[in-house]
């Protein structure tokens, strides 16, 4: 048996995988709900990044909470899970590029990963966290046999 | 490298993406749902769909109406998350509606009578903008120019019986030096409305309340930025830092004239952002100089190098 082999039976472990699906689903509803409760300080979190139009700025910070919100939801109740871990994955990635870019410019800006439930500043570990988040949610996206 | 979760593809592919276009469009319909709602309600507090750079009135604007009745709008720049009130030791401030610089000791009508100096009548808001004011050249006489970086660490001192530099970094950063503002200088001053967000204000204003020593200036730029040059008389404290250790906003001390905050000009935020953390931490009377340090550098005032004293 490789090692290739190997690894791949233990990420698709059913248990690994519901384990992945149940913690990265809570991480995102959590995350949604710091958001939604303060969309306006949401706005400006993402404003500080400097990575998207100002015009734009709002419209992601009105409807990314709630596609959080559901795809939480779906990975906890199990319905669609799938759909909702590959969604969570995708803006897992999204979210540590963000965080990398901020990172790599030298900002000393809050996170915003979850709203303003959390004034933690972007920096290696929230970077770390993040790569642990999104590693997690492919975890999640995997079939379970 | 091949999993064998899915051996030959994986079959649930296009349900899976089909879900996941699900979420998304439900999600931004909820959203929208939610946000139009709030706009519809009373108080509104959805946010406005496309967002607008922030605009912040204008110092001059506010000049145009007389000084007695100038209630100047009270939100001269409302972000959407609102700004923060006023802080329990500036309640007393934020009952006068108008008020011209405070450090200004001697009353206006008493000035009147002094001999006016070179500069340009105070005015309304439009002349002050107009090219008439301080040019560089007649402007030097003030505040000599000390482009050397040699006054680092000297306390910038008025030359000769004009102009100050308007803030002082004192050894503490909470209570710059009081220039020894003539005070002939504040009968033509602009009031400084007390309103409840930063207001911008123009090289020729802010020129006029530095060379009056009536402004706590505040590079809001990095360290290092400061350090190869800024205004003279600023104290450096950048956005970062602040927001860092938002007690260095708190503990500022500008005896009671109002802030200029600067930076690089052009597209800089910094000032911006740094104005409106400084308004949520109960500071009053706080201005943007938009035109930052590379305008007030090239019109040829006064400058110095160096870290914070």
């Amino acid at each position: 048996m490789t090692d290739e082999t190997v690894l791949a039976r233990l990420l698709s472990n059913p248990l690994l995988v519901r384990v992945c699906r149940i913690g990265i689903g809570l991480v995102m509803l959590a995350a949604a709900l710091g958001k939604i409760g303060d969309p306006a300080a949401f706005s400006s979190q993402i404003h500080h990044y400097h990575l998207m139009p100002i015009a734009a700025e709002n419209l992601l910070a009105i409807a990314l909470p709630w596609i959080e919100l559901l795809a939480g939801l779906a990975l906890v109740l199990g319905v669609h899970a799938r759909s909702g871990a590959w969604l969570s994955a995708a803006m897992m990635i999204a979210f540590t590029l963000a965080v990398g870019t901020a990172v790599a410019r030298g900002l000393d800006i809050e996170c915003g990963c979850f709203g303003t439930a959390d004034a933690t500043h972007v920096g290696g570990m929230k970077l770390a966290e993040n790569l642990l988040f999104t590693g997690a949610a492919l975890v999640a996206s995997l079939r379970l046999r | 490298m091949t999993m064998s979760v899915n051996p030959g593809g994986d079959p649930d592919k296009a349900g899976v993406l089909r879900g996941a276009a699900l979420i998304v469009l439900f999600g931004a319909l909820l959203g929208i749902g939610y946000n139009a709602m709030g706009l519809a309600s009373r108080p509104r507090h959805g946010l406005a769909w496309i967002k607008q750079p922030e605009k912040l009135e204008s110092l001059e604007s506010l000049q145009a109406p007389a000084p007695g009745s100038t209630s100047a709008s009270p939100g001269a720049m409302q972000s959407e998350a609102g700004m923060a009130a006023p802080g329990p030791g500036e309640a007393a401030a934020a009952t006068v509606s108008a008020t011209p610089p405070t450090k200004s000791e001697p009353a206006p009508k008493k000035d009147e009578a002094a001999p006016k100096k070179s500069e340009p009548a105070p005015a309304s808001g439009a002349a002050a903008k107009k090219p008439d004011t301080p040019a560089p050249a007649a402007s030097k006489s003030k505040p000599a120019p000390d482009k050397t970086g040699a006054g680092a660490s000297a306390q910038p001192k008025p030359a000769g019986e004009n102009a100050a530099p308007a803030s002082t970094p004192a050894a503490s950063a909470q209570a710059p030096a009081a220039p020894a503002a003539a005070p002939t200088a504040a009968a033509n001053l602009p009031v400084i409305p007390d309103v409840t967000g930063p207001l911008k204000v123009e090289l020729a204003t802010f020129k006029k309340l530095y060379d009056a020593g009536a402004v706590f200036v505040i590079d809001a730029r990095e360290a290092e930025e400061y350090t190869d040059g800024h205004i003279k008389g600023a104290l450096g404290l950048s956005y970062n830092d602040a927001m860092a250790e938002p007690d260095k906003v708190k503990k500022l001390d500008p005896e009671g004239r109002p802030f200029v905050v600067y930076c690089s000009g052009g597209d800089c935020e910094l000032s911006m952002n740094l104005a409106k953390l400084m308004v949520e931490n109960g500071k009053r009377k706080v201005l943007v100089y938009e035109g930052g340090f590379p305008e007030w550098q090239g019109a040829g005032y006064a400058v110095s190098k160096g870290a914070n004293p």
